[in-house]
């Protein structure tokens, strides 16, 4: 049972279509694992055995029939909880949405299920993807399995500490500040947020309109890759989704660094703000380590880090205040006292303050491609800190502020977050990958030859076995 | 935050409920809404123009 945990998706695949492992099995094993370990670590809302061994069955009877449909076949998958699954409650990790039931599925959900893959259940996220970790709501925290108690990010929680603790190979988070490359940052995995539009958000319950995206989350890059090519389409009824072509995002995985031109951006983590001193060490260790593969490494400046802060903010909090404004007005008492507070700030800013900071993101998008032309790639951090402790309040909500992924969902560039090593404690330091609009297959290729290198990503949590 | 500013905004935004059961945290929103909305830039251009969201279809309908 231990190896099934620990199985890549395409490890899986390949012994699920040589017939030498049943999806009935594979199902069977990690709902077990759920069932002893979820109770301490809290990375599900709902777990849906009867729909997980439903589909197990149905894909075992068409691979046995010669039907295989690809690497995602009878292979589990998780849902943020504020991605709708029909029949199910989407909850938001919220008692304002504690009996809010989900008549269809999203698009992504949808686009899982028709690639065959196995829905184990719905994911703890932070409440409504803005407030947390909570401890006054009807379901705990989800809690990072590295150092035993600590904060696992968010606000794709759940995902994250699923992922870490070998109770599913791939889960979708979602990430309109941060929200995919938080966790995996602070739980060791890979997560990336796709060029704005690439994926469709249909079903998933919005936090900012214009800067929300869903993304894939898993323990290496070629899985992600994986997930992104079922996930990636152009999507009509999605406002923000492009009809661009869905590259094959395998493609360059095994093509190496060499020649490539990677910009560091080291002045976010160690001037705009100063990160802690092992994962500044890490940044600058992963742009030695790229270098060493042949890539051609130079520093580069983008605008101060603050200033995407700031931007991301604004329309963050403006577009949140309104879709939140009705529930916030009649039941604010069931929020809670984070997502409460975080949602109220929309109520402060004009209609002049939006729409400044939507002028600011034009200037900041068109600053930052600028920057990048003749570039193949940026390298920069995710986190400036390694997970602190779940409990202290305070250490966790400086995690917010203190962290180099808003750049990413103000300019749309597709961005990913992998392990980068850990700290003398065993905490995990991460690093980020980013690249032009609509080059996933380039993030993963500089992505996948630095972990490769490094072997980050074998890691498993102390006393998880 | 003034007492009376605080009433002003809640009541401007539709939450005003929200003020009287939670009033220390719209006021610490309040707060720092007004410190996000000090540091947008104050340079812009009359043509310089915002980050739309908006779009039209490329095709006009009936002709896709």
């Amino acid at each position: 049972m231990t190896d099934l945990a620990w199985l890549s998706v395409a490890d899986a695949a390949k012994l699920i279509s040589g017939r030498k492992l049943s999806p009935v099995e594979f199902t069977e094993a990690l709902l077990a694992r759920i069932e002893r370990l979820d109770p301490k670590w809290h990375a599900f809302i709902r777990v849906t055995p009867e729909r997980a061994r439903a589909q197990a069955k149905a894909a075992e009877a068409e691979i046995s029939a010669g039907q295989y449909r690809g690497p995602f076949h009878g292979v589990s998958v998780g849902l943020k909880d504020i991605i709708d699954l029909a029949g199910y409650p989407t909850t938001c990790h919220s008692r304002v949405y504690e009996d809010h039931r989900a008549s269809s599925s999203a698009v992504v959900t949808e686009r899982l299920e028709a690639a065959g893959a196995v829905v184990l259940g719905k994911l703890s996220t932070h409440e409504f993807a803005i407030g947390g970790p909570s401890f006054d709501l009807p379901w705990p925290p989800a809690v990072n399995p590295w150092g035993g108690g600590n904060f696992p990010g968010g606000s794709s929680s759940g995902s994250g500490v699923a992922l870490a603790t070998g109770m599913m190979p791939a889960a979708l988070g979602t990430d309109t500040g941060g929200s995919v490359r938080n966790p995996a940052s602070m739980c060791a995995i890979v997560g990336l947020k796709p060029t704005y539009g690439r994926v469709s958000r249909r079903g998933v319950f919005p936090l900012a309109f214009s800067l929300d995206h869903v993304g894939p989350m898993t323990r290496d890059v070629a899985d992600n890759a994986l997930l992104l090519q079922v996930l990636a389409g152009h999507d009509p009824l999605d406002p923000g989704s492009a009809d661009v072509p869905v590259a094959d995002y395998s493609a360059e995985l095994d093509k190496g660094v060499k020649g490539l031109r990677v910009g560091l951006v080291r002045h976010f983590y160690d001037g705009d703000e100063t990160a802690h001193p092992e994962q500044i060490k890490a940044a600058d260790g992963a742009a030695s380590t790229l270098r060493e593969l042949g890539a051609d490494v130079r520093e580069i400046r983008l605008a101060p880090l603050q200033d995407y802060s700031v931007c991301n903010r604004i329309i963050l909090a403006a577009e949140a205040f309104s879709i939140h404004r009705q529930h916030l007005a009649t039941r604010p008492g069931d929020y809670g006292v984070l997502a409460r507070e975080r949602l109220s700030i929309g109520a402060g800013l004009s209609a002049a303050d939006y729409v400044d900071a939507l002028r600011m993101r034009a200037r900041l998008a068109a600053q930052t491609k600028a920057a990048m032309d003749g570039l193949d790639a940026i390298l920069t951090v995710s986190s400036m800190d390694p997970p602190p402790p779940i409990d202290d309040a305070e250490a966790c909500a400086r995690v917010y502020p203190r962290q180099a992924r808003q750049p990413f969902n103000v300019t749309g560039l597709p961005a990913i977050a992998i392990p980068a090593g850990f700290t003398p404690d065993g905490l995990p330091l991460s690093i980020q990958i980013v690249g032009h609009a609509w080059q996933e297959a380039r993030v993963y290729r500089v992505a996948h030859a630095y972990e490769q290198a490094t072997g980050w990503y074998k890691r498993r949590p102390p006393g998880i076995e | 935050m003034e007492q009376d500013e605080a009433a002003r905004i809640a009541k401007a935004a539709g939450v005003t409920r929200l003020l009287e059961e939670h009033p220390d945290a719209l006021r610490s929103a309040l707060k720092g809404a007004a410190a996000l909305a000090a540091r947008l830039p104050k340079d812009f251009s009359p043509g310089e123009e915002s980050a739309h969201v908006f779009r039209l279809p490329s095709v006009p309908e009936g002709q896709r």
